[in-house]
Order: structure tokens, then sequence, then C-alpha cells
């Protein structure tokens, strides 16, 4: 990754290849134009570049792998077979995904957007169609099969399986009713109290680590990632409630 | 960007100018001031600095003098010496000399040589401490520190790219990459003005600058004798406290406009 800065250009970390929503930078956008015009090779390309990650992204989000590489594949095809539909600093969204609701793709209705942050907004909204999916069916599942005295702890033990459930965390809610302004506010307050808690918040809400892999990152103990993650989505969402009531 | 002063003059001025004056007294003038070296006055480096660059270049190309000292073992030794042509920037040629890590690093420029013999013998302690060493100081990265950076950044693959470099900005701070941590938020904030984003953004900035300070607060007594370190830290308090005074007035204006 590169960025400048004074007319200075530093090179900072590599691995990354695009500058922070530089439109203008976007290496992709040479292959995409390829794929529009119908090059099988360009697609080639992008695969390449992209499955392996996406598999990750899904695979980090409670994913399984076979589960994974079709998410991932899917996300792929779709851009394929719409590639008109990302048009770099005024983007739209694929026809395909037209029911979602806007927020869910909130990381896409930048005024500047990369590819990649085009392609992996997709890639969230068939993460939350599947995690949706996958918690309707395996509820139904235990109904039917777990009946007897053991299907309680068994729904228990499912439930702390997930503990991120999307449905019912209400800061998600909130994200995806596109308060996303309002949401920024309520982190930064938390952290002007807690930069611990602002930090678990900002690497769980905001850049999708899960709990697991925000405890490797930080080298903390799982159990103290998800009691500042609850601590700071309280205070989060008493913030948001505050300010709410404040404008009444 | 707002930077208008050079931290050369900011540093060793303070009382002659009134920019500076501003600076270092008062916190919200402090955010439009800032360092302008590179590398910067006070940071860690992933890898040995390819370039100087300083900003007091003046109108003529006169020759000055750089000097870069190594700090080991409680004493600070002159390791080049050398006049180049003052033109604001010098790249540095890999053979001209091996940069060790977890070693202090300080540099500096100017019309005369600041340092002399009497500093070159060891003790450190016949240093001239009324001549700042005007640049600022720098350590580099040993390979294992690097690479686990490396490996922190493979985390942030996906999702919303401004999120992901302001996050990568505040670990990096935790790992003294104080440099790329600050220039990457300035990024971020030049290309990503819109509001929810600038809110976190003036906030991890201000966690980094709290970083820095802690971190010179704890620095070695004599290394801290041989920079100015006691006007750094106060600028960095200033610094911490300008974004802090911008997010509580962006969280504000947030409650009044809506």
């Amino acid at each position: 990754m590169s960025y400048t800065s004074n007319s200075v250009k530093v090179s900072v970390i590599s691995g990354r290849s695009n500058t922070a929503g530089s439109p203008k930078a976007d290496p992709d956008l040479g292959l995409l134009l390829r794929v529009r015009s119908g090059d099988q090779g360009a697609k080639t390309c992008l695969w390449d570049r992209y499955w392996r990650s996406l598999v990750g992204y899904f695979i980090r989000n409670r994913t399984l792998i076979e589960e994974a590489e079709d998410l991932a594949s899917e996300t792929l095809l779709e851009v394929f077979e719409h590639p008109d539909s990302f048009r770099g600093a005024a983007i739209s969204i694929p026809a395909s995904a037209s029911h979602t609701n806007s927020a869910e793709i909130r990381s896409a209705d930048a005024r500047k957007c990369s590819f990649k942050t085009y392609l992996y907004s997709i890639a969230r909204f068939k993460l939350y169609n599947s995690l949706r999916h996958n918690k309707i069916a395996k509820r139904m599942d235990l109904n039917e099969s777990n009946s007897g005295e053991n299907g309680n702890d068994f729904l228990q033990q499912l439930e702390r399986l997930l503990p991120l459930d999307t449905d019912s965390d209400p800061l998600i809610d909130l994200l995806n009713k596109d308060r996303i302004e309002e949401v920024c506010c309520a982190l930064a307050d938390v952290g002007l109290s807690s930069v611990e808690q602002f930090k678990v918040l900002l690497l769980h809400y905001f850049c999708d680590l899960s709990h697991k892999e925000i405890s490797e990152l930080l080298s903390t103990p799982q159990t103290t990632v998800n009691s500042r993650l609850q601590k700071g989505r309280e205070r989060m969402l008493n913030f948001y409630h505050n300010e709410t009531k404040a404008i009444g | 960007m707002k930077y208008k002063a050079g931290r050369s003059t900011l540093l060793k001025y303070p009382s002659r100018n009134k920019i500076t004056t501003g600076t270092l007294s008062n916190p919200l003038e402090a955010g439009i001031f800032g360092p302008s070296s590179l590398p910067f006055f006070y940071t860690g480096l992933k890898s040995p600095p390819k370039q100087f660059q300083w900003q007091d270049a003046g109108k003529d190309e006169s020759l000055q003098y750089l000097e870069l000292l190594e700090f080991q073992n409680s004493s600070l030794r002159s390791v080049f010496s050398g006049q180049v042509l003052n033109r604001g920037k010098l790249d540095l040629e890999p053979s001209l000399f091996e940069f060790r890590s977890d070693l202090m690093y300080a540099w500096t420029i100017g019309k005369k040589r600041l340092l002399n013999s009497k500093i070159d013998n060891g003790t450190g302690k016949e240093r001239n401490n009324s001549i700042p060493i005007s640049e600022g100081s720098f350590w580099i990265l040993n390979k294992q520190q690097s690479s686990f950076i490396e490996e922190t950044i493979n985390y942030f693959r996906a999702g919303d790219e401004t999120y992901d470099h302001i996050a990568i900005a505040l670990l990096l701070a935790e790992k003294q990459l104080y440099q790329d941590a600050i220039l990457l938020c300035e990024n971020v904030a030049k290309n990503d003005q819109r509001p929810g984003r600038m809110v976190i953004t003036n906030y991890v900035q201000a966690i980094i600058y709290r970083y820095m300070k802690e971190h010179a607060q704890n620095q070695n007594e004599q290394f801290a004798a041989c920079l100015p370190l006691d006007r750094y830290i106060q600028w960095m308090e200033n610094r911490e406290k300008y974004h802090r005074s911008l997010v509580s007035e962006q969280i504000n204006k947030r409650l009044t406009t809506n």
C-alpha cells in the first residue's frame, strides 16, 4: 500500500494494492473494462486475485469452508454477470441485489468507491443472507428433531455457537438501517472514555473481524474481547438512544 | 495539507516565533502545525529510511551539514556527517550506512556542525544540551516485529477500506510506527470526508499522539536529554487535545444540527 502526504510518497505496507478510497488508483478498473468487453482472460485474472481472499472473508465470518467457496464464487459471478453495475465513483447496486436494504451495502455508497469495496459489499450481502438462511434452517431442524428433553440444551449450545446473531444485534440493525453517521459518533463517544472498547468495536463492526480474530490480533483473551464488545455495544446504544431523544 | 511551520523552526526558536509560541501553548492551534521532516521526529520504522526530507530548505541551495547519530548503551556517537545541498531532501544510498534494528538514531541538518568531538567520547554527558538535535529520531524495528506487523495487516482483507485503514493506523501506532500511522490517517482524512469517518479518524489520530507521548515519556533519560524531548512531548499532548476537541465538536455539531 502506498500513500501520499505533504507531497511525499511513502511506501508503508505491502500486500494491499489500492490507496485509501482512491478510485483513480484502482488497479482493477482495467480488468473490469475488459470483462465488460467479454474478455475471459480478465475474468480469470479477477477470479485469481479475489477468490481466495473472499473465501477467507466468509470463513472468518463463521461460514463453513464448502459454503465459503460457493459464496466466493457466487460473489464473483455476480460481478461478471453485471459488470456494468460498477461505475467507480458513482456505482449502482447489482440487479440481483436490488432487493437488498441499501444500508447492507453501505460501504458501496461511497462517493469514491474502489472495485474491491464494491466487491466486498456484494460479499457482505451474500454473507448476511447466508447466515440468516442457515440460522432459520437450523432452528427448523432443531424443532423437528430435538423436541425431547435435550432440545433446549442443544438450542442453547447452538446459540453459543452463534454468538453474533446478525438478526438480533441492535448495532447491526442500525448499520443496516443506514444510521452509519450516528453509529460513528456513538463509537467515537465510547472511545473518549475507553480506547480498548473503541478498538474491539471498530474491528468487529466496521472491519468485519470475528471475536476470535480480534482476540488473536490484539493478543487478548476472547472472553475479554467479548466483554469489551458487550460493554461497548451497550454504551454505543445508550449514546444513540440519548441522541435520538435529544433530537426529539 | 495544513502544516504551516517547519518543525525545525518550531523547536529551535520557540520564543521568537509567534506561530510557534501559539503552537506550544495552545492546543487548539496545535492542530494546524505539524512535523514536516521525514523520518518524523519520533517514530519507529519498518525498514531503514531511503531518504531524509526537511522543510527548512530556504531560498538558496547552500551547503548544509547533515549529521546522523546513533544512541547505544547510554552514549551517542556520530555515525555519519557530511555536507549536503540544501534542497530539502537527500536520498540515502543503502551503501552509505547500515542501520541496525532496535537502536535509536537521531538526525539533524543545519548551517553549522551541531556536534563536535566532545560528545563523541561515549559518555554522552558532555553534550551541549542548548543545541537541540533538530530534525528528530527514529528506530528500525527488528525482523520479528516487522513480520508481526505484516501478519497483522493480513487480517484486513475485506470490508470498507476507510475503516480498515483507520484500524491499521491504530495498530501501527501500538507497534510504535507513528509515522506510518499518522500519514495513513491523514491520507484517509483527505480521501474520505464523510462526517462519520472524519470523527473516527480524528479520534484515532488523538490516540496515536497519546501513544507517542506515553512512549516518549518512558524514554531513556540520557537520550531524552540529547533531544529536546520535553518540547516534543508538549507538542504531542497538544496534538492529542486538538484532535479530541475536534471529536467533541463534531459529536456536538451532530447533536445540534439533527
